[in-house]
């Protein structure tokens, strides 16, 4: 049976956290391809299976940089994003609340690709910043809350269980 | 050793402050080592790092754990299933740390507050009662949901 291939973003921390529990448990049927930050993990480090990995610049809430920083961001990821899709055509995208997987999942959706938003497991009532602006842009065809609570609060999420 | 971690994306300085407190005032049976993360306040009485790529040793050697109430540090505490506390950063947006824990309490018994200086009753609750992160699901229900539609 051929195994899918799957880009998706891989951070340090909670989102980090997350992502790899996820990845762990979709490894058995698919590959990947990670998107990461400065403080994110390699594939190595992070405990979860080989694949190419290309970083991305921080945003201004891990910097406590400019909003130019997170406009950087921003740009940086979506034109990666969209190499790495164009070069290695994985079947779908994948990001783990982190805010620039909103742009790679921008260029993802652009690339007729199967897009999932996934939002924090820490947003149990108010959703972030990162799934309002996923909303606005229709980033993801899939906006993936991980409690029933949260379902409601932005039209056109889905509570499908939990990564964790 | 007790482990004290507040992730990498918010300061958490009132945390390491009631730390250094309870450290002066040997209140602690072990060391205590603190990653402090973007804290400007850095405890003077214990070990500590900011930045670490992977802390996952400090949580296998641990007796005990400290942490705020991000995704990572909590269920990486749960997962442990070491006995520890945790603490809601008043930083985070629309308090979803404090709304993580309260939620997160419902399904399992931890110890949790927004006021640091609750560090010192908790910690004896904790330990006096075993506390650990026994029965955590690690089940991945959306994983599975992906797989199908993918």
């Amino acid at each position: 049976m051929k195994r899918n291939l799957i880009l998706i973003s891989l951070s340090s921390g909670g989102f980090g956290f997350q992502a790899t529990n996820l990845i762990n448990h979709l490894s058995k049927d698919c590959d990947f391809i990670y998107m990461t930050n400065r403080f994110g993990r390699s594939p190595e480090e992070a405990r979860v299976p080989s694949g190419v990995y290309f970083r991305v610049p921080d945003f201004q809430t891990v910097t406590s940089g400019s909003p130019l920083t997170s406009l950087w961001s921003a740009i940086v990821t979506f034109f990666k994003s969209f190499y790495y899709i164009l070069r290695y055509r994985p079947k779908a995208v994948i990001g783990v609340a982190m805010p620039q997987s909103i742009f790679m999942l921008m260029a993802g959706r652009i690339l007729g690709k199967k897009t999932f938003y996934i939002e924090s497991i820490t947003r149990t009532h108010t959703p972030s910043k990162s799934l309002k602006i996923c909303s606005r842009l229709h980033a993801a065809r899939h906006m993936l809350v991980q409690w029933k609570s949260l379902q409601d609060t932005i039209p056109g999420t889905e509570f499908r269980g939990r990564v964790i | 050793m007790i482990f004290v971690t507040v992730g990498t994306t918010m300061p958490f300085d009132e945390l390491f402050i009631e730390v250094d407190i309870l450290l002066n005032e040997n209140y602690f049976d072990d060391e205590v080592i603190c990653q402090t993360g973007q804290s400007k306040y850095i405890p003077k009485n214990c070990e500590n790092f900011n930045f670490m790529p992977n802390v996952d040793r400090y949580f296998e050697e641990a007796d005990f754990i400290i942490v705020h109430g991000g995704t990572g540090s909590t269920l990486g505490a749960l997962q442990s299933g070491k006995p520890f506390i945790a603490l809601a950063n008043p930083r985070a947006e629309a308090d979803h740390q404090a709304e993580f824990l309260q939620e997160l309490s419902k399904e399992y018994n931890i110890y949790w507050s927004r006021e640091c200086s609750d560090i010192k009753s908790m910690y004896r609750k904790a330990i006096s009662n075993n506390n650990k992160g026994t029965g955590f699901s690690k089940s991945c229900t959306l994983g599975d949901w992906i797989l199908e539609n993918i």
